[in-house]
């Protein structure tokens, strides 16, 4: 009965479940691969540094995308509670959806790393083979995802009461700026902004100096964006929202915006953050070809991983914002109109993702290309990596969104 | 004795979802119902009776499968989406039971959004949105996120938004189901004020007797036809309370009875 009950709802939220599904295979694939290389190639240095800044990345994805599906599952858990279902039955209901997904995704995953491994032999001039010792520590970290998800999972159904359950959303983000309060009103609030844009530059100085690798610099520009979002880039939407209010397109795509760029900041930081980390390693594989093709194939598929997990984040907020689009229609707006201004959100989000890669990502390209860590080929390849899965995720978000606004039931 | 204009008419309404499939069904029966300028009209009836799709084919939010809606004289049907938007921003003002507020915005940029549309210059935007902020006792909150204030502050605001344009007709569906008994009370009677001072048509949609004895008058709707109507008339609001839940349990009765 509760196998039966806990099957069918992983076939009614089919989406929900295949990005679990597919976040499992593709951390499975690549714990696989780079525990089986680190193995073999050796634990030293960058190499280190690369298998367990892969592994957390892995790990903080499940995390965020089981998060995503455990409170989509708040409502179905709230009604089963309330109509008699004991902590141990909810937790048995999460357990066996978890574990399904698992079971459908590990035997997959480590199947695509076993076929990847001859590829990846030849891309790096090696021959590893699959060792059990590499197999025991996959098993392991797998094991610890696991113990973990069900933790959470387990003290999600215990410490949330039914009626929380009814009302959870999704994460809503308050609309108050904490980051650096400033007494002195606009003025010192625009002073703020003065500062902080520019701080997310200063570190990429440090890139004269051949001597400091890219990595530290990259470090401090991350840690830089999350004071920026708050700090500078949601007031200056503040501006801009005061400025342009009398106008029916702008007004709509600044409030839009501004909520996108705050619900998505954890979001841009992982994308940007983890992709920037590892290619700005490159300048520390000192001509050493493993591990350039390492890091390099790091990079693809960190951002890969990373983009996926967004576009998961992003369509949680397209369907919340969705049902409260018939209320644009209802003040007078067209879909016509409603389409032009989602088209432009859409393109706003993913170019401020975008704009804040690139600010980072030239400055240390022409490091890298000063200290010939890199070539024009593999640059190609590292772009590809992050455009080619920006564009796809941004025609779906374009898509559903169609889809939305057709569906709204208004006159015309 | 002056003839009163008709600001609502629905001309042999009718509405069917799902039409031309298996699961057809007609909600609402060749409706025939006007609304006169400056009314005040409730509309009633069991869960399931058409008072949503009802209200909701004659205020625009939906199209009717047959007959003619008609508002200030003019067939909604023939007009372009564009002039259903201009419409609506210049001549209706909704209410909702669950505020339907957008989260993305602050309160002030909820209620200046039909300002916005009607390209309002900014200085005139910031005037009305203080000046009916004020009268509904958010001006402080102006500056927050609707989910940072409580369900009576918000439908405050959408108050405020329906009235920014000084629309002519305010259509509610359940403004206070959302709402304790006290938010409900001062509700409604800021929509009797702006319906007696301002002269504000509203057509409201509620299930709750007492409620509706703020109206002038009722429309009790049942399976998709128009079964009754009072007229409050000179009737106190304590008299007219009791003939609607006269009304209410006569129609019970009779569905018990059957």
């Amino acid at each position: 009965m509760i196998l039966k009950e806990a099957l069918r709802s992983v076939r009614n939220d089919l989406f929900r479940a295949f990005f679990f599904w597919l976040t499992f295979l593709l951390t499975t694939v690549f714990i696989f691969l780079f525990f089986n290389l680190s193995y073999e190639i050796g634990e030293e240095g960058v190499m280190t540094i690369v298998t367990v800044f892969m592994v957390i990345v892995c790990t903080v994805d499940i995390f965020f995308v089981n998060h995503f599906y455990m409170t989509s599952r708040a409502k179905d858990l709230a009604v089963r509670l309330i109509c008699g279902a004991t902590y141990t039955y909810l937790s048995f209901y999460l357990l066996i959806q978890v574990i399904f997904l698992l079971l459908l995704a590990l035997p997959a995953g480590i199947g695509i790393g076993c076929a990847l491994m001859p590829v990846i032999n030849s891309l790096l001039g090696t021959s590893i083979m699959i060792t059990t010792d590499a197999m025991i520590r996959i098993a392991v970290v797998i094991g610890l995802i696991i113990f973990w998800i069900l933790l959470f999972n387990m003290s999600f159904t215990y410490k949330s009461a039914a009626s929380m359950m009814f009302n959870m959303q999704s994460e809503m983000v308050s609309g108050k700026s904490n980051v650096l309060t400033l007494r002195g009103g606009k003025k010192a609030e625009k002073l703020k902004r003065l500062v902080l844009f520019p701080l997310y530059l200063v570190p990429l100085l440090l890139l004269v100096d051949p001597l400091k690798p890219s990595v530290i610099c990259t470090g401090f520009c991350i840690v830089i964006f999350s004071v920026l979002v708050d700090g500078a880039w949601v007031p200056y939407l503040n501006d801009q929202m005061d400025r342009y209010i009398t106008d029916p397109y702008q007004n709509i795509h600044i409030g839009f915006h501004r909520m996108n760029v705050r619900y998505m900041k954890k979001n841009i930081l992982l994308v940007n953050g983890s992709t920037l980390f590892v290619y700005a390693l490159l300048d520390q594989a000192k001509g050493s070809h493993v591990f350039s093709v390492t890091i390099l194939l790091s990079c693809c598929m960190v951002s890969f991983l990373m983009w996926f997990a967004y576009l998961f984040q992003y369509t949680n907020e397209q369907v919340r914002r969705g049902a409260k689009l018939g209320t644009l229609l209802h003040i007078g707006y067209t879909k016509e109109q409603l389409n032009k201004i989602l088209r432009k959100e859409v393109f706003s989000i993913y170019g401020t993702t975008l704009l804040f890669f690139a600010i980072v990502f030239v400055p240390v390209t022409a490091s890298h290309l000063s200290r010939a860590a890199i070539t024009l080929p593999q640059l190609a390849l590292v772009g590809g990596c992050y455009l080619i899965p920006l564009t796809i995720c941004m025609v779906v978000s374009l898509r559903f969104y169609n889809r939305v606004v057709d569906h709204i039931k208004t006159v015309r | 004795m002056e003839e009163k204009k008709v600001v609502l008419e629905a001309r042999n309404m009718k509405k069917i979802y799902n039409y031309q499939t298996p699961n057809e069904f007609e909600a609402l029966h060749n409706i025939n119902f006007k609304v006169y300028e400056g009314e005040f009209v409730g509309i009633m009836g069991p869960s399931g009776s058409g008072k949503s799709t009802f209200i909701n084919n004659i205020s625009t939010i939906d199209e009717c499968t047959g007959g003619n809606v008609f508002i200030n004289g003019k067939n909604v049907r023939a007009m372009t989406a564009n002039e259903i938007g201009h419409f609506r921003y210049e001549n209706l003002g909704f209410i909702f039971q669950d505020f339907n507020l957008l989260d993305t915005h602050t309160m002030y940029e909820n209620i200046a959004m039909p300002l916005a549309l009607a390209h309002v210059s900014k200085d005139k935007i910031e005037a009305r949105v203080n000046e009916l902020a004020k009268e509904m006792k958010i001006d402080m909150l102006l500056k927050k996120y609707p989910n940072e204030c409580s369900g009576g502050q918000r439908q405050r605001a959408s108050i405020c938004r329906a009235l920014v344009n000084n629309p002519r007709i305010i259509v509610a569906d359940e403004p206070t189901g959302n709402l304790d008994s006290v938010n409900s009370s001062e509700l409604l009677k800021i929509l009797q004020e702006l319906n007696r001072n301002n002269g504000v048509t509203i057509v409201m949609v509620t299930h709750d007797a007492l409620i509706a004895s703020y109206s002038s008058r009722l429309i009790y709707i049942k399976d998709g036809n128009i079964e009754s109507e009072l007229v409050k008339g000179e009737s106190s609001q304590d008299e007219y309370f009791k003939k609607i839940v006269e009304l209410n349990s006569r129609e019970s009765m009779e569905i018990l009875t059957k």
